[in-house]
């Protein structure tokens, strides 16, 4: 006679081990590591497989995170990766978008406690994007896969938990944005007729690489019609109007991205349109009119240019083949520019 | 090192901040004033730093303004600073 099954073990079983999970992660809800979502329990093993995966070894220190200017060991990071959703393998993109973080020209103080309540958006590019199923296609900012989600939420827990730029703390953002849960997009570099960004940044095709950039919540323009100029003029003008009312005129230098989607790509494929082309033409039309100025306070009246230079913007190729939407991303200030870093592959080493 | 530590390091920082030695009169005290470069910022500074005159006696005021509003004041902005006056006040914030 075959063994009965017995079902209802198994039921209250499974019962069981999802109610101690839940209080575990209830717990870590409740706790000052959490921003408000569920967690993944970091254990010794998992964090040890993260440190591995980083390709350092444990007590290494990456550098002093400001605004907290702690000493950060790749534990802490890997902790923070663990306790994110992050998997292993996505270690390394973790590790080289910290690093990223810390160049000078990033300002992370500034992104990471500024009342403007900017977020990094961390753009990825290279083989590694296929390696871990990263989305740079339909609703490339969100919701999706796990690698995207949980890249991008390493990064705020990491600068929440380790470099203690903590909500309403030392992080005064004013309203945040959805960005500040998770904010990270792969390039569709396969389906674009433009040089991927790494590439115009100085990297091989073959690297795989990271950009960090802070940045406002993506400014979504719609151009169902028209040619390339219809597009270009849309993102120009949304990017302009972003600045209005910042001031005497929006600081020179600060850096925007601009996400353009299949739809829209093709178009200016069709036209000719190079990235450098895209870039004047951008920078050209991105100005505030007098009638709008004049009637905004510290504002000159006359019309205002708002891109001082054109090699502020950058163009990723990203985002769904129905539709003709594309993305405009205000950057926070001139105080922090994209950097670029190149992601190591320890797969190689050893 | 504990997983709540290795979470957050704060947990496991030992070294304090030591403060400077609170002055006992303003009397004839150089204050500096250094501005962050906010809206105002200056206005407000150069008005603290005369009542420290009017109400206290301070000496001398020292206004001296960062480089950039999100990046701490430069080292040898602050060094100079220190060998100028004997108080700074500053302030951070919109």
């Amino acid at each position: 006679m075959a063994a009965e099954v017995d079902e209802d073990a198994t039921l209250r079983s499974g019962e069981d081990r999802a109610r101690e999970a839940a209080a575990v992660v209830e717990e870590y809800l409740g706790s000052e590591v959490s921003d408000g979502l569920p967690v993944l329990p970091p254990t010794e093993e998992s964090v040890s497989a993260m440190i591995a995966a980083m390709g350092r070894q444990r007590g290494a220190i990456i550098g002093q995170m400001p605004p907290g200017n702690l000493d950060v060991a790749v534990e802490h990071l890997a902790a923070n990766a663990v306790l994110a959703g992050c998997r292993p393998e996505y270690g390394p993109v973790v590790l080289a978008a910290v690093e990223a973080m810390l160049d000078d020209r990033f300002a992370l103080y500034g992104i990471a406690c500024s009342t403007k309540g900017a977020a990094p958006l961390v753009i990825v590019n290279g083989p590694i994007r296929h390696r871990l199923g990263m989305k740079s296609g339909g609703n490339v900012f969100g919701h999706g896969v796990r690698a995207n989600a949980t890249i991008g939420r390493a990064l705020r827990l990491i600068i929440q938990n380790v470099a203690q730029a903590v909500p309403d703390v030392l992080d005064r953002a004013t309203l945040g944005h959805p960005g500040k849960y998770s904010y990270c997009i792969a390039e569709n570099e396969e389906a674009s007729h433009w040089e991927p960004l790494h590439v115009e940044r100085g990297l091989a095709a073959e690297q795989s690489a990271v950009t960090v950039f802070g940045g406002e919540a993506p400014h979504q323009i719609s151009v169902p019609q028209g040619g390339g100029e219809a597009i270009l003029l849309a993102m120009a003008q949304t990017l302009a109007v972003a600045g209005l009312g910042t001031g005497p005129g929006p600081a020179p230098g600060a850096p925007h991205v601009l996400v353009v989607a299949d739809e829209h790509r093709t178009v200016l494929a069709d036209e000719g349109w190079t990235k450098a082309a895209v870039r004047d033409y951008v920078a050209d039309n991105a100005v505030l009119p007098a009638d709008l100025t004049r009637r905004m306070p510290g504002m000159p009246d006359h019309p205002v240019r708002t891109v001082a230079s054109p090699d502020s913007l950058l163009i990723v190729a990203a985002g769904g083949s129905a539709g003709r939407f594309s993305s405009v991303l205000p950057g926070w200030t001139w105080q922090s520019q994209p950097v670029t870093v190149a992601i190591p592959d320890h797969r190689q080493q050893g | 090192m504990a997983m709540d530590d290795l979470l957050n390091p704060r947990r496991a920082r030992t070294q304090g901040v030591t403060l400077a030695p609170r002055l006992e009169s303003l009397e004839g005290v150089s204050v500096g004033l250094l501005d962050n470069y906010k809206t105002n910022a200056a206005k407000l500074l150069e008005f603290v730093g005369r009542l420290l005159q009017e109400r206290h006696g301070a000496g001398e005021l020292i206004p001296i303004g960062k480089e950039a509003l999100s990046k701490p004041a430069p080292a040898e902005l602050i060094a100079g600073l220190a060998g100028r006056s004997r108080l700074i006040v500053t302030g951070i914030g919109d």
